[in-house]
Parts: structure tokens; sequence; C-alpha cells
């Protein structure tokens, strides 16, 4: 049997990693919370090569940036002095709003006096497909990140966590199609409801409205004629989804398209979140939750 | 074929893959070395050891992709075996044909994992994901392949390999 098994050693190792596979995707179909754990226990094997990885990324585009930068220094410089004039000016209008703004904080802030709880983690790989859109951070369980946590940065919502081992993490960007939750526009307090769609995002309707994102942006498709969507506007989180808290920034609409012959208007919006240039994202730690809350979207 | 080969190989592309690739991307898309080299070696190399080295660097893809463990090491063990049906001594030395092959056989590697991915996930866009992703990414490997070509040939004279004559002509 042994003396079988090594003069087919090639055609027994391919047949079994092919039965491997189709045991791995069957489970997955029959049962996804068990490939779930599957998934987290390769995963949680695979963090010191991802890890492993991630430094020699970091050193490899370093040394590439750093050659573009010299490259593109003089261009750079022309477009920072023409940027400064036009900041200065703002900057006059910006501090009257400021005194304003920091009156309206102090409020604020003594009505949370206990705010989210929130912890940095480093970006240590991504994914190297073109189907989907996840973050690999360098914080999991012993941390306190449990999965469906929401993961934000100062400039506004990035993803939410998809799985968690005890050193990392996967984030699952706001980008990814398999990503959708409810958003608002700020100014007319209009409901959406967005989703990832590969690398862009769409936005649902609750009267099944639609926007999609374009690569650098996102699109909004299918919006009621009688929404109240202008260039301009800001998209947040409208919190109802129990997931990400109420008021996040995702995105502000670029332009709107109304067509005569259409029954819905379209819209572009510009993500808040520059998704390319992430290295470290900020995870809300939400200790009373359910690890396991649904999000809305699962059936 | 030594295997040693495959390993040497799969991790210096799997490097490619998450240090480079991303930095490769035109209009998002993103060229898939391993699948590349998968591909080639199916095509040029006719060898046993390159079904296993397909299903592992599928599933590497898999592990690095965060998608569903599984999709890729099958469509890619897949797809290795199609490229060794296609494998025929009349494309191996013509870059030209080549590129045709590869990009096809990309194509259908594109349509199973898409198609396993719909399976799993009945919402999974197949037509967006085929027209936004599978397909230029398709063409982008097939403009790769000559670059690919040189390496393998270095590759097949460094360690004396022969390009197994098979099918056509044989």
């Amino acid at each position: 049997m042994l003396e079988l098994l090594k003069r087919y050693r090639v055609a027994t190792t391919a047949g079994g990693v092919f039965l491997l596979l189709l045991l791995l995707l069957s489970l997955r179909y029959s049962n996804p919370s068990n490939a779930r754990f599957v998934d987290e226990t390769v995963q949680a094997v695979a963090y010191p090569f991802q890890a492993a990885y991630h430094k020699t990324t970091t050193t490899v585009v370093g040394i590439f940036r750093h050659y573009v930068a010299l490259v593109r220094l003089k261009e750079e410089n022309e477009q920072l002095k023409l940027k400064i004039a036009a900041l200065e000016e703002e900057l006059n209008h910006h501090i009257s709003s400021a005194v304003q703004f920091s009156l309206l904080r102090e409020q604020l802030g003594f009505l949370e006096e206990s705010p989210e709880q929130k912890i940095f983690a480093e970006v240590i790989g991504r994914s190297v497909d073109n189907l989907h859109h996840v973050l690999l951070i360098n914080k999991g369980l012993l941390a306190g990140v449990r999965r469906n946590f929401p993961v934000v940065l100062r400039e506004g919502v990035v993803g939410r966590i998809q799985s968690a081992t005890a050193m990392q993490a996967t984030v699952e960007l706001i980008t990814d199609r398999r990503h959708r939750f409810p958003v608002l526009i700020q100014r007319s307090r209009d409901q959406l409801e967005l989703e990832g769609e590969g690398g862009t995002l769409r936005l649902v309707a609750k009267d099944r409205g639609i926007v999609f994102g374009l690569g650098d942006g996102l699109r909004m498709n299918r919006i009621r004629m009688l929404a109240d969507v202008q260039q301009g506007d800001r998209v947040v989180t409208n919190g109802l989804a129990g997931i990400f808290p109420k008021g996040l920034l995702v995105g502000t609409v670029r332009s709107v398209t109304r067509e005569r012959h259409e029954l819905f208007q379209a819209a572009e919006i510009a993500p808040a979140v520059d998704f390319n240039k992430i290295e470290g994202v900020f995870v809300i730690i939400r200790d009373r939750r359910d690890p396991d809350f649904p999000l809305f979207t699962e059936p | 074929m030594n295997p040693l080969i495959y390993l040497v190989m799969g991790l210096t592309m799997l490097w490619l893959q998450v240090t480079l690739a991303g930095s490769l991307a035109i209009w998002g898309v993103a060229p898939n070395v391993l699948l590349l080299t998968v591909l080639l070696c199916g095509l040029r190399w006719q060898d046993r050891w390159q079904f296993v080295y397909a299903a592992l660097a599928g599933m590497a893809c898999d592990v690095f992709s965060h998608g569903m463990l599984g999709v890729y090491g099958l469509s890619f063990f897949l797809v290795s075996y199609a490229a060794r049906l296609a494998g025929i001594a009349m494309y191996e030395s013509n870059p030209l044909s080549l590129m045709v092959l590869v990009g096809g056989l990309s194509v259908l590697e594109g349509v199973l994992s898409t198609t396993l991915f719909n399976l799993l996930d009945a919402s999974a866009p197949w037509w967006h994901w085929l027209l936004t992703a599978v397909l230029p990414a398709a063409l982008y490997q097939a403009a790769l392949t000559p670059l690919f070509l040189l390496a393998f040939e270095r590759i097949e004279r460094r360690w004396g390999l022969e390009v197994t004559s098979r099918g056509y002509g044989a």
C-alpha cells in the first residue's frame, strides 16, 4: 500500500488536494457557519506569512513612492502654492465657524460623556484579487475586536469586521459588494441604503432607488424623482443597521443627473475615504453587542 | 520535475502578487501572476505536480483575498487541467498564440471562480464581475505572457528542463 502510494504520490497528492477543495466548498454550501470557522483557522495560520509579506510590501512600496515623490516634486510644489492661496481665503471663513463650533462641541461633550471606545489597528494586508475589497488588520480577538464591529477613520466610514482571529481581523470595506448599510442625505434627511459593488459603491433608496460607485467615486442610481439630492450634499450613516453609529460621513454628492425620459434620478458621490491609501484604521469597540449580530442584509 | 522548483516559483509569485501586483493595477484591475504561472506551467511543462501547484496557488489566493476558501483553489486546479489539454506543441514557443491561450484560459478561470462564488452567494454580481474584473484581468495577463515566457525559458535553460512535446506532430 505504502509502495503504491509512493509510486503514485503526485497523483495521490493532486487527488487529495482536489477532494479537500471539494469538501471545503460543499461544507460552505451546506453549513456556512462551520466554513467560517475553517476560514478563521486558516487565516490564523497564515497570519505570520501575511505579516512578513506586509513588511516586504511596505519596504518595496516605500522605495517606489520616494522615487515617484522626487520626480513629481516640482509639479506638486506649483499645485501646493495655488492650494495655499485658496486655503488661506477659506481659513478666514472657518475661523468664525470654529468659534461657534467649539461652543456646540462643549454641549455635545456634555451629552456624550462616555463616547464609544476606539482602538487603532495597522493595515497589514489587502485582497490580492480583483473581486473582493478587504483589509487585514493587526488587531484581533485579544484586543477586543469582534465580528461586525464598525471600522472608521477620521475622514469617514471604512467598513466592518468580517472575521476576527486572536491576532488579526479582516475588514470588509464598504466598497465590497457584500456590504450594504443604510445612509441618509445629511441636509434633506432622505433615507437611502448603501451597498458595495466591487471597487465601487451602490446606494439603494428605500423605494428601491440605487446608487452605484464608479471606481474613484460613487454613483447613486434609481433615486426617486421627489428625493431632494443636490450637489455637495453629505451622505452619512443613519445608525439604523446596528453596525455604524449615526452621523458618520460616507461621502459627498458630486453631481446629480435628472433625465426627462427616466423614472429615477442619479447622482455621483465622492467617497470621504481614499481606500487605496489606508494604512491604519480605528475599530469602534462595543462590548455590549452580540458578536454575531446579523447584518440586515443577511437572510 | 522537481517540486522544489514549484515551491520557489510559488513563493516568489505570491510575493510579487502581494507586493507589486497592486501597484501594476490599471483602472483598478491588477494581474494575477500566480494564475499566469499556473497556466504557463500547464501549457509548457505537462508535469503532474502542476495540479498540486495550481491548487495550492489557488488556495493562497483564497487566503490572501479573504474570499471563500477553496473557490480559487478549485478553479485554478480545473483550469490547469484545461491548460494541460490545450498545451499543444505548436503553441509552446509562439508568443502570440500563447497570449491568446493564456487570455482564453484566464477568462475560463474567471468564469469558474465567479460561478462558484455565485453558487455559494446568490447575490454575487456575475455579469458585473465578468465585465469589470475577469475580462480586463485576462487581457492584462495575456499582455504579460511574453514577459513571463522569457522568464520560463530562462528557468528551463538554467535547470535543464525540456518542454514536453505532445499532441501536435508528436
